[in-house]
């Protein structure tokens, strides 16, 4: 399997796990605007989940000298938490398909992909 | 059709552990490689043993270097792009490369491949027997490389880890790991590089 293939499944699954859940746990009658917040929601929690698990591994395996300020770590937590969306969600799964062997002009140059 | 232009320096872009070619996007974008003739290569497949990558790695540089006329390429690797690279070279020698470019690899390791199951997150692993085995057999080459290290990177721990003695070190401020790979700053650093592999040629 590719790394866009597994990453299609999960830019999928996530957000259908997510509104799955709500449906089942919210209380009749249901409101089709929450299940789809918690679908949209459901990769920002997850993502979010596992960058604070890596974030405080480091914190704790590696700590700074001077210590870093919290909003410093927020800013650079947001921004991982931004990328990683953007990467996972969308990039890869869905805008890796350019050919293995082509040269496309940009900007005046090329690109070998 | 391209026309071959030796003189236009060569680029190949390695993602690293769970990345595609996608994720080298931003900075093709950007038209800072825009001089430059730039390769992408995928790391596939996604759990395999980071020894069988230099295999994808050397087809990659064959390919780039027969379509651009290139002699010598820039080697550029993102997270375990950087360790392929490496292996690359232990299994190919210098070549074909003029110079390698590695953003946030874990050269020595990392705490969190300890958490990891695959054969690739594994041979990651802080203290792995992997790690040090490529330390032992390619010191010498340590000086033809760049490494770019997030100051705040989030999977590279301990951070010094992206570093290796004697290399040119550049330690980028507010930002974590994939982030790294969207910094301008970063993106600088290669565009430079390779323009410094374009200044060597006759």
């Amino acid at each position: 399997m590719t790394i866009a293939a597994l990453q299609r499944l999960w830019s999928i699954g996530v957000p259908l796990a997510g509104a799955l859940l709500a449906w089942g746990w919210l209380p009749e009658p249901i409101d089709p605007w929450l299940v789809a917040s918690a679908a949209a929601l459901a990769p920002v929690v997850v993502v979010s989940v596992l960058l604070a698990i890596e974030f405080t591994v480091a914190a704790a395996a590696d700590p700074r000298s001077p210590r870093t300020s919290p909003l410093r770590v927020t800013r650079v937590f947001l921004r991982e938490l931004s990328v990683s969306l953007r990467v996972f969600l969308w990039r890869q799964p869905w805008r890796s398909g350019f050919p293995s062997r082509c040269w496309h002009a940009i900007r005046g140059g090329r690109r070998f992909c | 059709m391209l026309a071959r232009d030796p003189r236009r320096p060569a680029v190949l872009l390695i993602a690293g552990f769970m990345c595609n070619r996608a994720v080298w996007k931003p900075l093709l974008d950007s038209g800072l490689l825009a001089r430059f003739n730039v390769a992408t290569v995928n790391l596939e497949p996604i759990f395999g043993d980071i020894d069988t990558y230099a295999e994808v790695v050397h087809r990659a540089v064959d390919r780039l270097c027969a379509a651009a006329g290139a002699e010598r390429v820039l080697l550029v690797g993102h997270s375990m792009g950087g360790l392929a690279a490496r292996v690359y070279l232990r299994q190919n020698g210098d070549a074909r490369v003029a110079r390698v470019v590695t953003l946030a690899s874990p050269h020595h390791g990392t705490v969190l491949g300890l958490l990891g199951h695959s054969r690739n997150a594994r041979q990651m692993a802080r203290g792995s027997r992997f790690v040090a085995r490529l330390a032992d057999d390619d010191r010498a080459r340590w000086p033809r490389f760049t490494n770019v290290a997030a100051r705040d990177d989030n999977m590279v721990i301990p951070r010094s880890n992206s570093m290796l003695q004697g290399a040119k070190q550049i330690e980028l401020d507010g930002v974590g790991h994939l982030a790294l790979i969207e910094d301008r700053r970063a993106w600088q650093i290669v565009a430079e590089e390779a323009q410094a592999v374009a200044d060597q040629k006759p």
